[in-house]
Order: structure tokens, then sequence, then C-alpha cells
């Protein structure tokens, strides 16, 4: 069974900078110079915001308005270990390409690879992808659902290429199952 | 007098150590900074800032280990400053001390490796060195197989920052190491040769126009050309058509040359001083394109990549026994020994930088078999240079001999050979 592989134009891609929304838990993640990189998984939701009260709205500028995750809901994604279905670390995330309404599309991945010797660059499919926030004890993590064999020969991801990103093949029987159609045609 | 075994081996351990402790840095500091957040321009700006100091400090850290008669204190204060960047950055994983670190790392490797071949030279005399460079290939060789499958497991199961704790841990056995290299042990390094040539720009004016020594410059700058890049294609094409066990053969393939440099090191040290160092160089540098051919073909099969990669090996001890030997041959009764080191390693430096991004162009390019054949090139090459233009530099034969003049006690070789020959290696094999 040969995986799915779908192209999409390139301009639909965003790449995600965004700043974190919680404070850095530790203090090497301060770094002035750097962009900093940190996503949520996508599976958050955020509240709408809530109304200005009266004395914020007599104010030039209002402020941002804060909101909070739970401690345990959120996953870091950039540059963290991707696990594969063995449990091994396989591959560590590069980037995460985004549709313009900031849906996650695919994961850029470093893929493979000892003391960074051999290792490809791979596109992965967002929903190959599957996420574990830290509270969860032993399990917490993001994991791969496509092994190695699935991944043999499968064309690197290069910059200013079309993006060809490897995706889990369609269950056998569910041909219309909506994970296994296109998903990156577009906002919902 | 000879120097005593106790001298000997910890010279030894002093190689294992250092091997050791320099494997640390380079692969791991990319997959490190790359779990502390940082994007893929800030850890190449971080990588290349190491880079280019380890490149430009090449010429002036071999002067530097050569102005300084205490070969050990350079090799200390290197030491130390090694475990200090490694400290650094696993505590502090900010912009500027990472910047900081890979400069620190990037000079001191720089005094380290000079440093060790003149204590080297200093232990044994021109004599005894071919013996005693092989010896030192041979337990860095061991060291860095070793310290490969250790740190990795440390990465991997552990964490990033384990595999700094782990190399500033390492500086401790190699700083005990040093300290028991014993100073009586050690000729005095310079003071005769200083007294008989005057020194001066007109001795580093005739170094620099010794045809030799431009000629083994472009032999070293065309071998990293040809090697630097071939591990690295060889490990995308093994993880990119080998599936579940990709890893595997790549650390194989970097560890089993290592085992091969050890097994074989003592053989290329005889080599050199028996038939001569081009002999040697010929052997070593014919390896390359024979690996570059072989390796697009071996690719598809696990073991034949193995097999052909155990070639790196031949070449690796190859260059690691003669070019600090060269540098000894082309710099006798002088005191410009860690000069002439430095020259090869900027030229070596600039060779390896130039592979990378040349075969990485080529292979994205055309192909990954056409950036191997590419390689082998520039092998055949090296190869070339070595039978047209490369003279023969051991002092016995012919051209090498103009400048006689021993500026320390000779020592003769035999009391080298047999220590050598019966030293224990841990982990030997093929």
């Amino acid at each position: 069974m040969s995986t799915a592989k779908h192209a999409t134009p390139r301009d639909s891609f965003t790449t995600v900078t965004a700043g974190t929304p919680r404070r850095p838990r530790r203090r090497r993640e301060r770094r002035p110079v750097a962009v900093r990189c940190a996503l949520l998984a996508s599976a958050l939701v955020f509240s709408p915001p809530a109304a200005p009260s009266a004395d914020e709205a007599t104010e030039a500028v209002t402020p941002a308005v804060r909101e909070s995750i739970p401690d345990g809901t959120a996953v870091r994604v950039l540059g963290r270990d991707v696990k594969g279905p063995s449990g091994q670390v396989v591959a560590q995330v590069v980037n995460v390409l985004v549709d313009g309404s900031g849906r996650p599309l695919a994961a850029v991945l470093d893929y493979g690879g000892f003391m960074g010797v051999g290792k490809r660059r791979v596109a992965v499919a967002w929903r190959a992808l599957s996420f574990v926030p830290g509270g969860t004890p032993g399990g917490s993590g993001i994991t791969l659902g496509l092994t190695r064999d699935q991944l043999k020969g499968f064309p690197d991801h290069k910059d200013g290429e079309p993006i060809v990103v490897a995706a889990p093949p369609a269950p056998p029987g569910a041909p219309a199952s909506p994970d296994a159609a296109p998903s990156a045609t577009g906002p919902k | 007098m000879a120097p005593s075994k106790r001298s000997q081996r910890a010279l030894d351990w002093l190689n294992f150590f250092v091997a050791d402790v320099q494997t640390g840095f380079g692969p791991f500091v990319a997959v490190y900074l790359a779990a502390q957040e940082w994007t893929q321009a800030e850890i190449g700006l971080a990588l290349s800032v190491g880079a280019f100091t380890a490149m430009v400090s090449q010429v002036p850290a071999g002067a530097l280990v050569d102005a300084t008669p205490r070969k050990r204190l350079a090799a200390l204060a290197a030491l130390i400053a090694v475990a200090a960047s490694a400290l650094l950055l696993a505590t502090w994983p900010a912009t500027l001390p990472v910047l900081f670190a890979e400069v620190l790392h990037g000079f001191a490797s720089c005094v380290l490796a000079p440093a060790v071949a003149a204590i080297s030279l200093a232990l044994v005399g021109r004599g005894g060195l071919s013996g005693r460079l092989a010896r030192n290939v041979r337990y860095r060789a061991i060291g860095n197989g070793i310290a490969a499958g250790v740190l990795g497991a440390a990465g991997t199961y552990v964490s990033g920052a384990a595999v700094f704790w782990l190399t500033a841990a390492l500086c401790v056995p190699a700083l005990a190491a040093l300290a028991a290299i014993r100073q009586a042990d050690l000729a005095p390094p310079a003071e005769a040769a200083q007294a008989s040539t005057g020194g001066g720009r007109g001795e580093i004016r005739r170094l620099l126009a010794d045809r030799r020594l431009l000629v083994f410059a472009a032999c070293c700058a065309l071998f990293a050309l040809s090697n630097a890049a071939m591990l690295p294609l060889a490990g995308v094409e093994a993880n990119r058509n080998t599936g579940d066990m990709a890893n595997l053969v790549i650390a194989a393939g970097i560890v089993v040359p290592q085992f091969v440099g050890a097994a074989i090191s003592p053989w290329v040290g005889r080599l050199a001083e028996q038939r001569g160092r081009r002999a040697a160089l010929l052997l070593g540098f014919g390896a390359l394109p024979a690996r570059g051919l072989l390796l697009p073909l071996a690719v598809a099969d696990p073991w034949m990549l193995i097999a052909v990669q155990a070639l790196d090996g031949v070449s690796a001890a190859a260059l690691g026994v003669l070019l600090p030997l060269i540098a000894a041959d082309l710099t006798r009764g002088t005191n410009r020994f860690n000069l002439c080191m430095g020259i090869f390693g900027l030229a070596t430096g600039v060779g390896a930088t130039l592979s990378t991004a040349a075969a990485g162009a080529i292979a994205g390019w055309l192909g990954a078999g056409v950036a191997f054949v590419a390689l082998a090139g520039a092998g055949l090459l090296a190869v070339l240079l070595v039978l047209f233009a490369m003279p023969e530099t051991r002092p016995a034969a012919g051209d090498g001999s103009r400048n006689l003049r021993e500026g320390k006690t000779a020592r003769p070789p035999t009391d080298v050979v047999p220590a050598e020959v019966e030293a224990p290696v841990p982990g030997r094999s093929g």
C-alpha cells in the first residue's frame, strides 16, 4: 500500500513563528534576539475575549485580555522529539505549516539519523501526528503514526519546491473517512 | 634517556579522553539547540561561528603553541576551556553564551590538537614519532568510537544537556592523564632549535615557501574535500532507503571505521617509517576514490555500506598519522612544528567546508550518485597530487635531509616500537 501524497499550492502555507502565550517555564527559553517559537496543539479551544469593562473602555489603549491555559493541556511542538509507532524517538519537529486561518496542515521533521548524521527533512500531514500533553505521566509527547518502512523512499522536504507531505494511508474499508481525505483544501 | 612507560601510557589515555571530549561537540549541539526551540537559522549561525573560529584560529593557535615552551600548560588551558564551554552550553543555552561557548571551543580545539602533538614529539623525539603518532591515532579512534556510542545513548535516553555535562566530566580524566605525563620525560622543546636558527620571520617565510608544505596542504584540502561529505551523504541515502534499520546502519557506519583505524594505525606508522610517507599517503588517499565509487552502489545494502565505510578507517588512520608526521619532517631543526600543523589544519578545514556545501548542492541538483562520483573525483585528484607532486619527506631519503640538524636529543626508535606493539586494545575489531 502506498502512502497517500498530495501537493498543495505553496502560498497557502504560512510558517508559524508565534509568540508563546504562556510565561516560559524555564530560564533557558528566554532568548532576547530570538524569535520565540512555540506552538500550541491545534486541539486548543480559545474562549471568546471577555467584553471590556467600563473603566477599560475609557482608556485609549485596551490592554490585552489575559487567558490562561490549564496546566497539562498544551503541547510544545517546535524542536521537540517525535516518537515512532514503536515508542522510539525517530525525529524532531523543525517547523509547522499552517493555512491562511492558522490551522496546522503539516509538520516538517528532521527524521532519522545518528548523531546528526543522515537525518533528512520530511513533511508529514498534521493528522499523522498525535499529541499527549505533559500532564499525562509516562506517555506525554508527540507520536508519529507512520513507520520508518512507510517513510522509506519518501521525497525530502526542500525549501522552494512543491510541498509533498506524508499522510497516513486510508484504512482499508473506509475510503470515505474524513481523516483520509485531503484536509488542506482550505478553511472549513 | 628513554621516555618512561608511565608517560607513554598517560599520553595514550590523554588521546583517548580528548577524543571523547571532542565528540560531544558538533553533532549534538544542533540537536540540543533545536530542542531549546532555536530556529534553524540561529542554529546555523551558532555552528558557523564555531566552525569559522576553528578555521581562523588554526594558524595563530599553532604559532601560540610553538611560542610557549610549556606544551603541557597549553594543553591544560585548552582542556579547561573545552570543559568551560561544555558547561556553558549545558547550563545557559541563550544566544550570547552559546556563541561564546562555540568561539571558546573552536579556539581551544585548535590549541589542543597541536599541543598533544607537541607533547608527543617532546616525549619520543623525531626518531620515534611515527610509532607514537600511530599510538595517538589508535587511542583517539577508540575514544571516538566509544564516545559516539555512549554520548549518543545519553543524548537519546537522558537529555540533550546530559551530553555536555558528560563532556565536561570527561575533561577530568583527560586532565589527570595530562598530569601523569612526567615533565622530566619531555625534551626541552625549543631551546636548541631556536638557538641554532635564530627563529624569526625569515624562518616562517622559508617554511611557507617550501614546496612540500604547499603540496601537502593542497593534499589535505583535497582529502577533506573528498572525505568530509561522504559519510553524511551516505547516511542520508541509508536513511532514505533502509527503513527500520537505518539508524543502526548509520551508527555502524560511524563506529566501525574508528575501530578499523585503531586496528591498522600501528601498521600505517610502520609503513610510513619503512616504506616512506608517500606509500602510506597513497594507501590512505587511494581509499577515498574507491569509497566514493563504491558507496552509491552500497547504500541499498546495510552490510555492504558498513563494509565500504570501513575504508574510511584506512583514510582516517593514514591522515591522522601522516599529517603531524609530515609537519614534523618539514620543520626539522626549527620551532615551527605547530604552525605547520595549523596550516595543514586550515587547509583541511577549508576543504571540509567546501565539501559539505558542494556535495549538498550537487546531490540536490543532480542526485546523490553524481555527488558521490564528484567526491571520488576530488579523492582521485588528491591521489594524483601525492603521486606526481608530493616529494618524499622521510628524512633519510633524499631532499628531506637538507636541514637535518636535530633540535633535541635524538632517541632510538627501538624503545617505542615494542611498547606500541604490545599495547592492549579494548574492543579491537575488523
